[in-house]
């Protein structure tokens, strides 16, 4: 196969339309197969890679494959914007010449895909001598026989990209484009084929009764089926629900506790204690009251009393005296006639000498006064008052330590009290958490029930399932049947032996020649590397010297990207398909020595038709030197700030500049 | 002695009702609180100045004084020797007035009480 010529009109960045020629030009008998393009960043170079890959692969191009609006939606992404503003009902289209053997038939083959703003695509499919009035989807079949869309990825691909085939160890990449282009695919179509074959064989054989029974059963199995997929949706269903009713039981709970529920259990209770304690701090304020009004103000003036006291105890004295003094005044005259006889001594002379010791002695009195003047009894009162104050006083402060005391309880209780929450507010909460509670209860058992009977399906669809294979194998007992049976097992038998074989053969092949490649393009301390390919999985593994694994996540961007060419080239050499490469950002991540390499080694000889994109700073004026003998053309694309579109001029980056000195 | 009927100034009459509000403790507890935290201390009165018993509030001298009443005037006699009768009154509401100063700022029974008791030994 080989591209002639790629016409894109309103396709991404190309306004209008634009005509690419690209046929290997020779050089005599020597073949040029490369094709280069240059373009800078956002040029467009990667809108030719999508045309190339969108003409050929279909919605296979994409990399997940779209439904029929997503695909829509791509396509009427990739109009040109400029030429969407000018005319609504602008057209893209794309088209590819290519000369290819199909069918016997070699001819020029022209897919051409043409979509409108809403995306809907048609495709028309001409050979050169003939025309073909074929469906769209008959084209997408006969052009994915040509080229197996497996395998699209392996020769039209983004040079970054392509480094996740090396990091892919599930296999899933290289599987199917290897039995595709291996061939072993057919192997396996051939062995379904079989399958079917022997079922209708089977089942056309049968008795009618036993037909009748089977498909019955059938039916009745597909039923069980569903209705038990149907129970299983429907607990799928309730499940949430549980989940969402569980989640309000949290909140409400949750709410609860916030609000102080431990404490609003206890309310009632300690409100009745507020009441006793609040009684009894009026009682106690009683008490204090009580002392108040007593002897206890004394007790705050104990100097101004005891001073009082002094005075009333001199008081007291002295009015003793005075009294002494009277009596002894009017025992005096007595008194002197007594001593006279008695000394016999002058009478007069004596009575003289006693009242002059009396008046002396009623002077040195009379410097006290008495002010205050209260009886005995009246001073043992204020006595006992007095101590009556400072009992009182004493008792005050006991009084009041027991105040304290209460009053601070009563602080702590009401701050509790207040804290927890009015009950009323928390009945509705926990009503409704009761209601939830049942709620709860209720669904799972409903949820429960569901199960049971998805459960109870399923097992009698597995019940069927097996009368069936009974009756299968019942039927394949029948005579007439036996034969075929014998000859599609023998054919399975030897179509697996051989499939085993074939990829066991091409397996080795492909290690060989990925091993070629591989050395070919890496430098020269990975040249004993040797490859090991999973039969099964068809896993690419490297080994060293030694026998050992290496780890391909270890491996660099570079060399991993290095790696993935090495099997492309493996397989494209193996598959024996003549397809063009056409490799966008082929040297992206890759040191000099490595884009030396594969500028030497593996473009020029990767096919016979070489599509690179390159920018100006991948295929330099280095590498093109190196690369002109084997560039049949080039192009390079300019875009255009101002109209935001590209144009494509023939020429490379230096060529130009070379042809504008000159 | 101290006449029969007493009155204080209308100020200190004032404050003591509002004690009774904040406190409980009646004015005539209060007063006596008062005048004998004051006669305690170094305050005297001067007769020379004319102070203005002109409460509304004329009680007894029994109700005033209680219990006190005997210790109260003989405290009053002692101290001040000389006067008698409508000054020996003014001198006893001067010494409330002294002595209510720093009660009045109590705002309930037990603070007033407490601190009657912790003033002096």
């Amino acid at each position: 196969m080989i591209f002639k010529k790629l016409t894109m009109k309103n396709f991404r960045v190309f306004n209008g339309e634009h005509s690419l020629d690209l046929q290997p030009k020779k050089d005599g008998l020597l073949s040029k197969p490369i094709i280069l393009f240059g373009g800078l960043n956002g040029a467009g170079k990667t809108s030719i890679l999508t045309a190339i890959r969108l003409l050929l692969l279909g919605r296979r191009a994409l990399s997940s494959i779209p439904n029929n609006k997503e695909y829509a939606d791509y396509l009427s992404q990739q109009l040109n914007n400029k030429a969407k503003k000018e005319d609504n009902s602008a057209k893209a289209s794309i088209s590819l010449a290519f000369t290819h053997t199909h069918q016997g038939k070699h001819g020029v083959f022209t897919i051409t895909r043409t979509w409108g703003v809403d995306g809907k695509e048609k495709i028309s499919f001409e050979h050169a001598d003939e025309d073909s009035n074929l469906t769209s989807e008959q084209i997408q079949s006969v052009i994915s026989e040509m080229i197996p869309p497996g395998i699209g990825d392996l020769f039209f691909f983004d040079g970054e990209k392509i480094a996740e085939l090396a990091e892919d160890d599930t296999g899933v990449y290289l599987k199917e484009a290897v039995q595709k282009l291996l061939g072993l695919d057919i192997i396996e179509r051939l062995n379904i084929d079989l399958d079917i074959y022997l079922n209708k064989e089977s089942e056309g054989k049968a008795s009618a009764t036993i037909q009748k029974e089977i498909t019955d059963l059938q039916k009745q199995k597909e039923s069980f089926k569903a209705e038990a997929e149907a129970y299983k949706e429907q607990a799928n269903e309730l499940y949430p629900k549980i989940t969402s009713l569980r989640f309000e039981m949290s909140q409400i709970e949750k709410s609860i506790q916030e609000r102080g529920g431990a404490f609003a259990i206890t309310r009632d209770e300690e409100k009745g204690k507020q009441k006793s304690l609040e009684r009894e701090i009026d009682t106690i304020k009683g008490k204090v009251l009580h002392e108040l009004d007593g002897a206890f103000p004394l007790s705050l003036a104990p100097n101004a009393i005891n001073g009082l006291f002094q005075q009333l105890a001199k008081e007291k004295e002295l009015k003793a005296k005075q009294s002494f003094n009277e009596h002894f005044l009017a025992q005096t005259e007595k008194l002197a006639t007594t001593l006279s006889s008695a000394l016999a001594a002058d009478e007069v002379q004596v009575n003289e000498l006693l009242k002059t010791y009396m008046e002396s002695e009623g002077r040195t009195n009379a410097e006290g006064t008495i002010n205050l003047d209260i009886s005995d009894r009246e001073f043992h009162q204020l006595e006992s008052l007095r101590d009556d104050a400072s009992e009182s006083k004493a008792r005050l402060s006991n009084t009041l330590s027991e105040l304290t005391a209460a009053e601070s309880d009563l602080d702590s209780l009401t701050l509790r009290i207040q804290r927890a929450p009015d009950e009323k507010e928390l009945i509705g909460l926990y009503e409704r958490l009761r209601e939830l509670d049942k709620a709860v209860a209720k669904e799972k058992d409903v949820y429960k029930d569901v199960l049971q009977k998805a459960q109870t399906s399923m097992a009698k669809a597995l019940e069927l399932a097996k009368r069936l294979e009974k009756l299968f194998n019942q039927q394949k007992n029948e005579k007439s049947l036996q034969k075929a049976v014998a000859r599609v097992s023998s054919t399975q038998g030897a179509l697996q032996e051989f499939s085993k074989q074939l990829t066991q053969l091409r397996v080795a092949q492909l290690e060989e020649l990925f091993a070629l490649a591989y050395r070919k393009l890496a430098r020269k301390e990975d040249l004993k590397l040797t490859a090991k390919i999973n039969p099964e999985t068809f896993d690419v593994a490297l080994v060293d010297l030694d026998g050992m694994e290496i780890n391909r996540k270890s491996l660099s961007a570079g060399e991993k990207q290095i790696f993935a060419f090495a099997i492309l080239e493996a397989l494209g050499k193996l598959s024996g398909k003549v397809l063009p490469v056409v490799v966008d950002t082929p040297l992206g991540r890759l040191d000099s020595k490595h884009r030396d390499k594969l500028i030497k080694h593996y473009f020029p000889e990767a096919g016979e038709q070489v599509i690179l994109l390159s920018t100006d700073t991948e295929v330099d004026a280095d590498f093109y030197s190196i690369l002109q003998p084997e560039v049949s053309h080039a192009f390079e694309i300019n875009f255009d700030e101002a109209t935001r579109c590209s144009s494509v001029t023939e020429g490379y980056f230096w060529e130009n500049e070379k042809a504008e000195i000159a | 002695m101290l006449p029969n009927r007493m009155q204080l100034s209308r100020t200190v009459e004032e404050q003591l009702k509002k004690l009774k509000g904040y406190t409980g403790v009646t004015p005539n507890v209060s007063a006596r609180i008062a005048f004998f935290r004051s006669i305690e201390s170094d305050f005297r009165y001067d007769p020379a100045t004319e102070y203005a018993t002109n409460g509304s509030l004329t009680l007894d001298k029994i109700t005033w004084l209680g219990r006190t009443q005997e210790m109260t005037e003989l405290l009053l006699k002692h101290t001040y020797p000389d006067l008698e009768g409508k000054q020996l009154q003014q001198a006893w509401a001067a010494h409330v007035e002294h002595g209510v100063g720093n009660l009045r700022n109590f705002r309930t029974l037990r603070d007033i009480s407490a601190y009657s008791i912790k003033s002096k030994v």
